[in-house]
């Protein structure tokens, strides 16, 4: 009952942040706060949000009682944390609706004072080894480590990863990943983002993670898009895509826990032990967690060692760990091959860039021609498929041939430029478009196809080749195709004729081929607007009521808690009258309640009461 | 870490910065221990294999040497990765040993009891030790020398072959050095094939392989069974060991589906060897007729597949392969190394290309638009058709007609795949051709007087394609091809590229027809040749006709 007021008094911002943080198992059932507020204090609910407390939160919560404690007397019963410790680490007791505040301090809920009571029964620590059990020991440095050995094969970590995350974001840019019902990619998906990034099919998952956990990406019901954060890190040098990543990484992780990182020079078992006592109640949760913490550092080479359980801090980690991500993004860059700004471009169409190409040159090339292998160097090759997607989108010969021209240390050997050239001086010969619904006299089609060439039509009437999406005559330079017009494009194109789309306009149109299908947007927070509308529905439901009905619900509450609660009562011709009660029914609009003091039952009318605590 | 002209990088490919004035130097050291993959004019692709690094290892160098060549070139760090693979895939090699104990008995030893302990309990491996001497030592059935090296190097654990050869009848044969002799590099690559026992000389067309044989066979002076991909290689080798050693026509058989003739120096082919009769190796007996002491195997690269199995039990005899690249198409590679050897000499390519050897081969790849009447022919045909149509495309005639009379005087191949084709390009040309079923002899014929300038156009098809010297040769038209496999490319470059005596360049045309499928595999083609370093640049017909 207590709680269900206290629920009541907070604004919507807490109330979000309090069941963003407590995710309710039976939202069907809460209909209001009494509702919420025995929700809330279910066992089952209050063993899922210990599991995440620190172990001075849940010291905190174990020292508490019934009977309200100021901020100094809880740090006295605990003695191992001070005040101000104690005041913040309530604060977020209370906010997660684990305590109450009152006047006079802190008070414990007797559900949450419950389940911790059963903790030592179940091999979890109690209030005295919760405040006195002290952090297992620092791990002493590996013997042989050395930055001079751990450092380079870091840096390689983290230059493949950084480099195979920004091959993620680029495919996700061309199009999101779809999600199986079950969780992870779907098969297609997870093979073509794992051939984009260079790695094995199974570890897409913690890309995808470590992208989403670093604002690149957005995971949402149905699949994976990039964020904004993600395009824009994509014009960035490596060592700042590093930065950012890293830097995402260390804030995912709570402050104190950072110290004691910077501190285990060497990581593994020490890791999760040192998790393990901060965490008393985490389970399997904070074993997890750890394994991320620790995957992440060693695919971003803030670690680095020959298996999981020997991992050492590289030089880069630990400045990322004790200074800054600045000084830690120069450190790696140091080990990171340089980016360069010029190819050799090549007579069977491959682009070499000796080095990770520029990031703003990158994107450009790859607007006309796809990169093909990706390490220390990079290889892009040109083909007629490529260039006249750039074609499509608007670009012209002349650009590309003068961007390679600049780029180019070896000038631009004559097949590349035959093939630029050629696919511009024919692109667009061929054009295909949208027909728009409800057009007369095209019958069931869909799309058409036009050329100014009236020989190029005559071809297209009679080619095997593209027999299936059937063509049939329009006009005398027209054909038209009952399949949408992507269907018709990429037909076309496959037969290699001089293909491009275009609006109803006669603008070009870019095509790019769908390799999946679309993924719808949706928001990534959990919603819980409709909950607090509802909530503040019945409120004021309540409120309309000159407060019965929540008078009323307050006595169920303590009928059912068997809890003894005052109750202020106007009685006619003497004024408001204070009673000490044990309610024990609710009906017919009267409350029965047993009188403690006088040891007697008495009768009221809700209408009666003034207030109830 | 400098700034140097290699870049070594995590998918264990090592890139070479051609115009880097270290580059040379790089590129020789490479050599040693990463396979060649690419080589346009820019950048080359080296890989760092199992079997590269093995044969280095074969060949002397550990790898300290190997990563102190990466060190010294590499523009960045080497990946550790790829350092540590290194290091312990060519400790690997020698760690088992294949040689004759006391008694003379075939033994498998190791200093490594682990890696015994492994190997012996391998399930392919177990059948063929036959005991257990002592602890570091299992005795091997004599049969099963190259089956065990085939099964080790499966394993990664590949056996240095110390056990040594049969000495075989001694031949006198000595090279007849008038006017003549071997190069350096020859002279190298035999030196090193003795030392090594067996295994395979890389050189490319036109560096004198047949010459390095000769030179082999002169050094073994014993009878010697050479294996070759046709007949008319094997005429060829006949007629270049009458020129080049003392031997006499006597003294030289021939062992072909024409004539079969064993004597101390015996020129087979691989097809005869493979041929079966009621599903039986017909000629198996060849292979103990005489007491070979050496056995040459030509274009190693091409060796069918059961041949090796027959190789497998010639492990005794000393073999030496002869090739322009340890590519082969089938992957089986590690074979080649398990069973002839690994190799023991690897072109040196500076040198060669410096003396002038190796004449470059300029790449033309010739567009030709079909008329409208044959491109509506070509669209309404179905799909297994259409590659006839435009690899049979009448438009080609003209372009054929303009490029011979453009390189009138110089001695002109034109390569088609359809005999019809064939017969209308010799008939337009005035030409002679040369097909499958033209004699041996009426070849032979035909070959010499093109050698001799009697005829300067030929039209052949396939059959010319393997192993055939024409290094008169300046010019090749491919007209129709079939499918762009890469070995018949490399094979058709190869004639191309004999050392002129004539000192003009030759010129490889490949006539395309534009927007069909025979555009698709032209695609490859480029990519392919242009990956072998050859120019390669697309032409109009008009450009031709003009």
């Amino acid at each position: 009952m207590t709680l269900a007021s206290s629920l009541r008094a907070r604004d919507d911002a807490a109330l979000e942040l309090l069941l963003t943080r407590r995710p309710l198992t039976t939202r069907g059932r809460v209909k209001d706060f009494f509702d919420l507020a025995e929700a809330l204090l279910d066992p089952v609910s209050i063993r899922a949000i210990l599991t995440h407390l620190d172990r001075h939160t849940l010291a905190v919560l174990a020292a508490s009682t019934h009977e309200p404690l100021s901020a100094e007397q809880l740090a006295d019963r605990l003695e191992t944390l001070g005040a101000d410790h104690v005041a913040e680490r309530a604060d977020y007791a209370v906010d997660v609706a684990l305590l109450t505040r009152t006047a006079n301090g802190y008070a414990a809920l007797s559900a949450v004072t419950g389940v911790l009571d059963g903790w030592p029964k179940a091999g979890l620590p109690g209030l005295v080894e919760l405040s006195t059990e002290r952090p297992p020991a620092v791990a002493h440095p590996h013997p042989v480590a050395s930055a001079s050995s751990i450092d380079p094969s870091a840096a390689e970590h983290a230059f493949a990863t950084t480099t195979a995350t920004a091959e993620l974001i680029v495919e996700l840019l061309a199009h999101p990943a779809r999600e199986l019902g079950k969780g992870g990619p779907a098969l297609p998906e997870r093979r073509r983002l794992a051939h984009a990034m260079q790695v094995n099919e199974p570890t897409v998952d913690r890309y995808l993670d470590l992208a989403v956990r670093s604002g690149l990406a957005s995971h949402e019901p149905g699949g994976w898009h990039p964020t904004a954060t993600g395009e824009a890190w994509l014009r960035e040098t490596t060592a700042d895509r590093w930065a950012a990543l890293a830097t995402a990484w260390l804030e995912a992780i709570p402050v104190e826990v950072r110290s004691v990182l910077s501190e285990r020079t060497s990581w593994g078992d020490a890791l999760h032990a040192y998790a393990h006592w901060l965490y008393p109640a985490g389970g399997e949760w904070i074993r997890e967690a750890v394994d991320r913490v620790a995957t992440h550092a060693s695919l971003l080479g803030i670690t680095s060692g020959p298996s999981p359980a020997e991992q050492l801090l590289s030089t880069p980690g630990s400045l990322l760990l004790t200074s800054d991500a600045t000084a830690a993004a120069s450190a790696m860059a140091h080990f990171f091959p340089s980016h360069v700004r010029q190819v050799y471009l090549q007579h069977d169409l491959s682009i070499i860039a000796p080095g990770p190409l520029h990031p703003e040159l990158d994107l450009k090339l790859r607007a006309f021609a796809e990169l093909e292998t990706r390490a220390q160097a990079y290889s892009y090759r040109l083909s007629p498929e490529s260039v006249n997607r750039a074609l499509s989108a608007g670009g012209s010969a002349e650009e590309m041939l003068a961007f390679l021209e600049k780029l180019s240390l070896t000038g631009i050997p004559q097949p590349v430029h035959y093939l630029i050239s050629q696919a511009a001086a024919r692109f667009g010969t061929v054009r295909v478009g949208l027909i728009p619904a409800g057009t007369a006299d095209v019958g069931d089609a869909q799309s058409y196809v036009r050329s100014t060439d009236s020989s190029m039509i005559g071809l297209l009437e009679v080619d095997q080749a593209i027999g299936p999406i059937g063509l049939r005559p329009h006009s005398s330079l027209r054909l038209v195709s009952r399949f949408e017009f992507e269907v018709v494009f990429w037909a076309l194109s496959d037969a290699r004729y001089p293909v491009a789309a275009e609006n109803p306009d006669g603008s070009l149109l870019s095509v790019r081929r769908q390799r999946v299908t679309s993924v719808p947007v949706h928001s990534t927070a959990p919603d819980h607007s409709e909950l607090l509308k509802e909530l503040r529905a019945a409120e004021a439901e309540s409120a309309g009521d000159s407060g019965q009905a929540w008078v009323a619900r307050q006595l169920d509450a303590a009928i059912r808690a068997k809890q003894t609660v005052t109750v202020t009562v106007q009685v006619p011709g003497s004024g408001p009258l204070e009673f000490v009660l044990e309610p024990t029914g609710v009906s017919g609009g009267r409350l029965r309640a047993r009188d403690k003091r006088a040891d007697i039952e008495r009768t009221l009318p809700l209408s009666s009461i003034l207030e109830l605590k | 870490m400098s700034d140097g002209p290699l870049i070594v990088q995590s998918d264990r490919t090592v890139l070479l910065e051609v115009a880097h004035p270290l580059a040379e130097d790089a590129r020789h050291d490479l050599a040693v221990f990463a396979e060649l993959e690419r080589a346009p004019e820019h950048i080359h692709t080296y890989r760092i294999t199992r079997l590269g690094l093995w044969n280095a290892r074969a060949a002397g160098h550990n790898s300290d040497d190997m990563l102190a060549t990466l060190e010294k070139y590499s523009k960045f760090a080497i990946p550790t990765t790829v350092s540590l693979d290194i290091a312990e895939t060519v400790s690997r090699y020698g760690r088992l040993v294949i040689e004759r104990d006391a008694d003379n008995q075939l033994v498998l030893r190791s200093t490594d009891e682990a890696v015994l302990t492994e190997i012996a309990g391998a399930k392919k491996i177990a059948p063929l030790l036959i005991g257990h001497p002592t602890p570091d030592t299992y005795l091997v059935d004599t049969w099963a020398r190259g089956q065990l090296k085939q099964e080790l190097v499966k394993l990664g654990w590949p056996a240095e072959d110390l056990a040594g050869y049969t000495p075989g009848t001694p031949h006198t044969i000595d090279l007849q050095s008038e006017g003549w002799q071997l190069r350096g590099y020859q002279q190298k690559a035999i030196d090193n094939f003795f030392e090594g026992g067996s295994g395979v000389v890389v050189l490319p067309c036109g560096a004198g392989k047949t010459l390095v044989g000769a030179g082999a066979m002169a050094t073994a002076k014993t009878n010697t069974l050479i294996l070759v991909t046709n007949t008319v290689s094997a005429r060829q080798w006949r007629d270049e060991l009458l020129r080049r050693t003392t031997l006499t026509e006597e003294e030289i058989g021939e062992y072909s589906g024409q004539v079969k003739e064993v004597k101390p120096v015996t020129i087979a082919t691989y097809q005869i060897l493979t041929a079966k009769r009621k599903g039986e190796y017909a000629h198996l007996a060849l292979l103990d007729a005489m007491d070979w002491g050496l056995v040459v195997y030509d274009e190693v690269h091409l060796l069918p597949a059961p041949v090796f199995k027959l190789t497998a039990e010639l492990q005794a005899r000393r073999r030496l392969g002869l090739t322009a690249t340890l590519v082969r198409e089938d992957g089986r590679e590690s074979d080649v190394f398990s069973l002839i050897g690994p190799k023991r000499f690897d072109a040196p390519w500076k040198e060669i290309e410096a003396q002038g050897y190796i004449s470059p081969a300029t790449c033309y790849e010739v567009r030709i638009d079909l008329p409208q009447s044959e491109r509506l022919t070509y669209a309404a045909a179905a799909d297994d058709e259409r590659y006839r149509l435009a690899a049979t495309a009448p438009a080609k005639l003209d372009v054929v007609r303009s490029l011979v009379a453009r390189h009138e005087g110089e001695r002109i191949l034109v390569i088609g795949q359809y005999l019809d084709q064939i017969d209308e390009l010799a008939e337009e040309l005035g030409a002679p051709k040369l097909t499958g079923s033209t004699p041996v002899d009426e070849r032979e014929r035909l070959f010499q007087a093109f050698r001799l300038g009697e005829i300067t156009v030929l039209v052949v098809s396939k059959v010319a394609n393997f192993s055939v010297d024409l290094p008169e040769a300046t010019v090749a038209i491919q007209v129709s091809g079939s499918f762009g496999s890469r070995q018949e490319e490399a094979q058709r470059l190869g004639r191309l590229l004999r050392p002129k005596e004539s000192g003009l360049s030759a010129n490889f045309y490949t006539l395309v027809a534009r927007d069909t499928v025979d555009q698709d595999f032209a695609q490859n083609r480029q990519r392919f040749l242009a990956e072998q370093g050859y120019s390669y640049t697309i032409l109009d017909a008009a450009a031709i006709a003009a």
